[in-house]
């Protein structure tokens, strides 16, 4: 490993390539801006949760009809969210969709379906209308991806963002290293935004494959812990997700299904979906699994997801698109000998995200303004690891209000103009060196990330799960702070392995974070995306409230909001402005860590 | 620290999860992981784009050379995403699943949580 550091000096760095990652970068180049992302994945046009493509996209349109204004599916995002949501993003977030979509458009995303020449949309997930565009979007990462790099962005490849650098409590870059060819990087910039996705590997599932899960599994809440390090407010981090999926693989292969027709049935052959929502079927995601988890719980499992009583031609459409949703779901099929239009197919939950809980717009992450910028100057988030999302719609267009929100800040804000301030090198080592202690670990004090990572998962599974109760939450808290103890035994014998073993310690942050989180929600609120036991109804009189979290020095700050307030309210930078030039000079740095 | 958390600190997790419990300083009593990424070594053109793809960073390739084949280094970190399979211009790649996956046994009542009072 080179002791030498490789110094970029930018306008804005974007961690994380992904969707929103993306969709942000290009608004900030388009103002003229010089953009640095540092991407995990070695192309920009397949990383992240989508390169393998996708096939809805939700959007108002504005053709029309009054469900496909705005002002319509506005009204509608209090009852889809059961109430904790941040209403003045999600406005903003919802009327930007028809401006965005027609942007994507602009880099040659195709939208409109073959057959019609026109959009299909579709109704699902218990939204008031039918706003899911479906389409083949096998080049829709591609498409923005190459967008970027028609910009002109630079992009540092295979390169895994650590530590934030902050000067007085405002951002001005991060340290990475590349994991092919352990070059270090000091990125100084005058604005950050966070978009490395939700946090997964954080439970069990069927399986017992830890990498076998329902969302990108590289995706391991990188985003949120480097953000509660450095200071950002983060929210609604006690909801947990999970989805349904054919027993053994992860991945969301009855999407497909159920969309067109299937039904789930018990053990007695029961379609008992009817039971828990007069939408059936076609209930909001949390919902659907919460259905479920119930009927196991009950007793009544194996569930299935049968498609017997439906048509050739649907079932043939079916075949024809099972690999939309996961490319390898129909080799899986195929190896598992199992014929869907014959046989109901065994269901399973899925392991948890720490995501949006099933829920368009209550994102769990980092707090965002109306701009995208957290509770930490010039530090930006989007996509799944922020407050407001919604899969790729969401998370192209918070990146592309955070886009803007970046280049706004520096021309006109706080930081226009001014000089960056130099890297605190001892700092810079000092991170380093903690870093590559995980390569010189003594075998005797050895510990694998992967054992490491199952304790985390059992205890999440066990305590921070669906079922959650006081006593039950404690005892998660205490063994995951346990563990942070052993985390300096973290032996990792590649460089693949030192990105591994950052990737459990954030995962471990983030379920101390939701523990926290869910201990003091003392009520249960959408279903088992938080239930508690000891609390088992929702409490609408005292619990219209978010739970942020923040970095408390040894422990993290728990604190409840009222969700008739927005929750950049909170922000201690909105009451009064601080500007990091005042404090140049100041040779104190105020790193979090 | 309680005897619980003891427990779970160390607690062996059980069944379905301990054929990703490797390399803890006892790798070699245990078995080779599954591997689900077959490249057929006569197919192959050696192109690099597997090793390019793999969101993970599982798959290395000596690049630009036209000798040496893919290596899937860290077969139990795979997603299953099928993305170096699409992208293989020679279809030289096959997935396998493992057993876990295919024929799973797992009681879903286990992944709902315990319950404590
Ligand atoms: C198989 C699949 C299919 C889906 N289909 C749909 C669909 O049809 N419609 C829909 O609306 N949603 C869909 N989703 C959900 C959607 O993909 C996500 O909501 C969306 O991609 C979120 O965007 P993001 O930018 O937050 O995350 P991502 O697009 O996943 O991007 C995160 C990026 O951050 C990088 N990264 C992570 N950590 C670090 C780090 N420390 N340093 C540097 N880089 C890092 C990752 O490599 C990744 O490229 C699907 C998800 C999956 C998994
Ligand atoms: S993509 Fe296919 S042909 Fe190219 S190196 Fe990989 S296996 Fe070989
Ligand atoms: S299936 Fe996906 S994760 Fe597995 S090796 Fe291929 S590209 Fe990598």
């Amino acid at each position: 490993m080179g002791e030498s550091w490789s110094h970029v000096d930018t306008d804005v760095l974007v961690i994380g390539g992904g969707v929103a990652g993306c969709m942000a970068a290009i608004p900030a180049l388009e103002a003229g801006l010089d953009v640095v992302v540092c991407e995990k994945g070695k192309v920009l046009d397949h990383c992240g949760s989508v390169g393998c493509g996708v096939d809805h996209y939700l959007t108002i349109m504005e053709s029309g009809p009054e469900w496909d204004t705005p002002e319509f599916l506005l009204k509608h995002v209090p009852e889809l969210t059961d109430g904790i949501v941040d209403m003045e993003v999600t406005s903003r977030v919802i009327h930007e969709m028809p401006r965005v979509l027609r942007k994507i458009e602009s880099f040659g995303v195709n939208f409109k379906d073959p057959r019609y020449n026109d959009y299909y949309r579709l109704r699902s997930f218990g939204l008031p209308g039918t706003y899911h565009i479906n389409f083949d979007g096998t080049e829709f990462k591609k498409n923005i991806g190459q967008q970027v790099r028609k910009l002109k962005g630079t992009v540092l490849t295979r390169t895994m963002a650590v530590e934030l650098l902050t000067l007085d409590g405002r951002i001005y870059g991060a340290l990475a290293f590349n994991f092919r060819t352990g070059k270090w990087f000091a990125v100084r910039a005058r604005a950050v935004v966070l978009a490395a996705g939700e946090v997964n590997r954080i439970s069990l599932n069927a399986s017992g494959m830890p990498f076998d899960s329902w969302h990108c599994p590289y995706n391991t809440g990188d985003a949120q812990a480097m953000g509660y390090r450095a200071g950002a407010l983060l929210a609604n981090m006690e909801f947990v997700e999970t989805t349904l999926t054919p027993k053994g693989f992860s991945a969301q292969g009855l999407n497909a299904l159920v969309s067109e027709g299937a039904h789930f049935i018990n053990k007695s052959g029961e379609r008992f979906m009817f039971k828990y929502d007069d939408k059936g079927e076609n209930a909001r995601r949390a919902v659907i699994a919460d259905a479920v988890i119930n009927e196991y719980l009950l007793g009544n499992g194996p569930v299935y997801a049968d498609c017997r009583h439906l048509p050739e031609d649907v079932l043939d459409h079916m075949e024809a698109t099972l690999q939309v949703d996961r490319y390898t779901m129909p080799a899986f099929y195929e190896q598992k000998e199992l014929n869907f239009r014959e046989e109901p197919v065994e269901v399973s939950i899925s392991e948890l995200s720490i995501r949006r809980s099933g829920v368009y717009f209550r994102g769990s992450g980092l707090a965002v303004d109306t701009a995208g910028q957290t509770s930490v100057g010039g530090l930006f988030a989007a996509g799944d690891c922020a407050t407001v999302s919604g899969g790729i719609a969401g998370a192209s267009v918070v990146g592309h209000i955070a886009g803007e929100g970046v280049a706004s800040l520096l021309e006109n804000g706080a930081g226009a103009q001014s000089a960056l301030p130099a890297v605190d090198m001892s700092l810079a080592e000092d991170i380093r060196s903690r870093a590559t202690a995980h390569m010189r670990v003594h075998e005797a004090q050895r510990l694998s990330w992967k054992t490491f990572e199952d304790r985390v998962r059992r205890t999440v599974t066990d305590y921070v799960g669906v079922r959650r109760n006081d006593k039950g939450l404690r005892l998660a808290l205490e063994t995951l702070r346990a563990l942070a103890v052993d985390e300096r035994r973290l032996k990792a014998d590649d460089l693949h392995e030192l990105m591994r073993v950052h990737e459990s310690t954030s995962i471990r942050l983030n379920a101390e974070l939701m523990a926290e989180s869910a201990l003091a929600r003392k009520e249960t609120r959408t279903g088992s995306s938080h239930r508690r036991l000891d609390y088992p109804d929702a409490d609408d009189r005292n619990w219209r409230r978010f739970v942020v979290v923040e970095n408390g020095g040894d422990r993290p700050r728990v604190d409840t909001l009222p969700a008739s307030e927005p929750l950049a309210a909170a922000f201690a930078r909105n009451s009064g402005t601080r500007s990091w030039q005042d404090r140049q000079s100041d040779t104190e740095v105020a790193h979090v860590g | 620290m309680s005897a619980e958390v003891k427990a779970l600190k160390s607690a062996p997790a059980d069944g379905a999860v301990q054929e990703s419990r490797m390399h803890d300083g006892t790798a070699q009593s245990e078995p080779a992981p599954h591997n689900p990424i077959h490249i057929d070594a006569d197919t192959c053109v050696k192109c690099d784009l597997c090793d390019w793809i793999c969101p993970g960073d599982l798959i290395y390739k000596k690049p630009d050379d036209r000798e040496t084949l893919p290596e899937v280094r860290y077969p139990d970190e795979c997603w299953y995403c099928g993305l170096c399979q699409s992208i293989c211009p020679v279809d030289a790649i096959t997935i396998y699943f493992p057993s876990q996956m295919i024929r799973c046994r797992t009681d879903v009542t286990t992944l709902l949580g315990k319950v404590i009072d």
